[in-house]
């Protein structure tokens, strides 16, 4: 049992991290996030049930810690997060300057939505989770996960169709 | 448009319909141009957003998270391998961009790897296919499939139940590529399958796709979309679309490497 869990938990790292990315909009605190993850998970073993899903039970586990470290964060301390945009580094390659700014585009517009729809939609859209069983990871009612992932798509497709600003125009972020 | 309308929408583009639901909504849009535009928009919402995260997928995963598991970090990509993987997800990511401005109205071009869905084609859907099954490609450079090439007759089965017809894979390794799967997807609201055929020994990859279609028959027809050359016909009910980013000459010896084995297909 240990060993097959903790194999299939390593095996579902890269996607972790992806939704951590997601959350979080750093590389740093993504794995920060993972890592605080999989240690409870570790600690919680006997919680889960095997043969149902580890998937689901890990994003539960990466949202929960999540949602605990938001509430603590300062405002303030945010801000200054996501000023030294940590996103930006961590995608950093050879390609053009447009497609860089596009990439980073719409990492900066997840990053904008209100938390509670920008997880529905990273879980949805990104990590292809059922309604179910999004609102099972998510402990809300399945209405709640259609009405928050329409509300979350309408403002990512508003931000998207701002005017996209080129070269090292400072972005203004807004906090919500 | 009505709120419901919206919903129902979104469930059909996040696959969370029933079939008759799925029936009701392409009715729908193919009555309606723009509703057609609006799931064109939401599809392209979750590419875009897909195109964005994914390369987190492609990085090590750091030694501190796979330390307390037991594991070992495995050998880096190839950076080869990883650049390329990058520059086609920034690709889509414009791309789509480009659909949200061309929904938007306004004046983004679309000079890139991926037609817009938006703009609703057949074929743009299957060359959209094609290049994010070339994206997803993974790390071992296996293209992801639903199923996968070692077992032929499974394979076989498997899509011939799915398209509700007798499948047979045509062999093309006198054209020098092997099969390596086959993906279930849609084209026009239909079930479709596009199977994958790799170069042995280098990096060409071409697609056959198998469509229902209720457009009349036609003779072979070569275009291009997305930055894919493509071969067609259509014949009885079928249309069959050879597809890939290869040399003219690989890709009409691929497609006459077919006919021979047209009756089979």
């Amino acid at each position: 049992m240990d060993a097959l869990f903790r194999s299939q938990l390593v095996a579902l790292l890269p996607r972790l991290r992806r939704f951590a990315r997601g959350l979080t909009g750093s590389a740093d605190r993504a794995d920060d996030l993972v890592q605080a993850a999989c240690e409870r998970a570790l600690a919680r073993m006997e919680q889960w049930t095997p043969g149902t899903r580890l998937d689901s039970w890990m994003f539960r586990i990466v949202r929960t810690i999540w949602i605990d470290e938001l509430r603590a964060l300062a405002v303030r301390q945010r801000a200054q997060d996501r000023q030294e945009n940590e996103i930006e580094r961590a995608f950093d390659g050879e390609r053009s300057m447009e497609a860089h700014m596009t990439m980073q585009a719409v990492r900066e517009a997840v990053a904008e939505l209100q938390p509670d729809q920008r997880e529905i939609l990273l879980l949805v859209a990104v990590e292809g989770v059922s309604y179910k069983e999004a609102a099972e990871i998510l402990e809300i009612p399945i209405g709640t996960v259609m009405s928050r992932l329409a509300r979350g798509r309408a403002t990512l497709l508003k931000l998207l169709e701002r005017p996209r600003t080129s070269g090292d125009d400072k972005k203004i972020v807004r906090l919500t | 448009m009505q709120r419901m309308d919206e919903a129902l929408l979104m469930a059909y583009v996040d696959g969370e319909l029933d079939p008759a639901g799925v029936v009701e909504v392409e009715h729908a849009i193919a009555a309606d141009p723009a509703l057609e535009r609006r799931v064109g928009l939401l599809r392209d919402a979750n590419a875009v957003l897909r195109a964005a995260f994914n390369p987190t997928l492609n990085e090590p995963v750091p030694e501190r998270l796979l330390a307390p598991l037991g594991a070992q970090a495995r050998k880096p990509w190839r950076p080869g391998a990883l650049r390329r993987y990058t520059a086609m997800a920034a690709m889509l990511a414009i791309a789509v961009l480009g659909g949200v401005g061309f929904y938007a109205n306004t004046n983004y071009e679309l000079p890139y790897n991926i037609v817009a869905t938006s703009q609703g084609n057949w074929l743009n859907s299957i060359a959209n296919y094609h290049q994010v099954y070339l994206l997803t490609a993974s790390r071992d450079e296996r293209l992801l499939v639903d199923v996968g090439g070692e077992d032929l007759g499974y394979l076989e089965d498997w899509f011939s139940k799915r398209l509700k017809r007798h499948v047979s894979l045509p062999n093309l390794e006198p054209q020098g590529f092997q099969i390596q799967g086959g993906r279930l997807m849609f084209v026009e609201g239909q079930q479709a399958a596009q199977f994958f055929y790799r170069a042995a020994g280098g990096d060409d990859v071409v697609s056959l796709t198998i469509a229902q279609t209720k457009r009349r028959d036609t003779e072979w027809t070569a275009t291009k979309r997305a930055g894919l050359r493509i071969i067609y016909w259509r014949k009885n009910g079928y249309a069959y679309v050879i597809t890939g980013a290869v040399d003219k000459q690989v890709l009409h010896g691929v497609a006459a490497g077919l006919t021979d084995e047209q009756e089979k297909i």
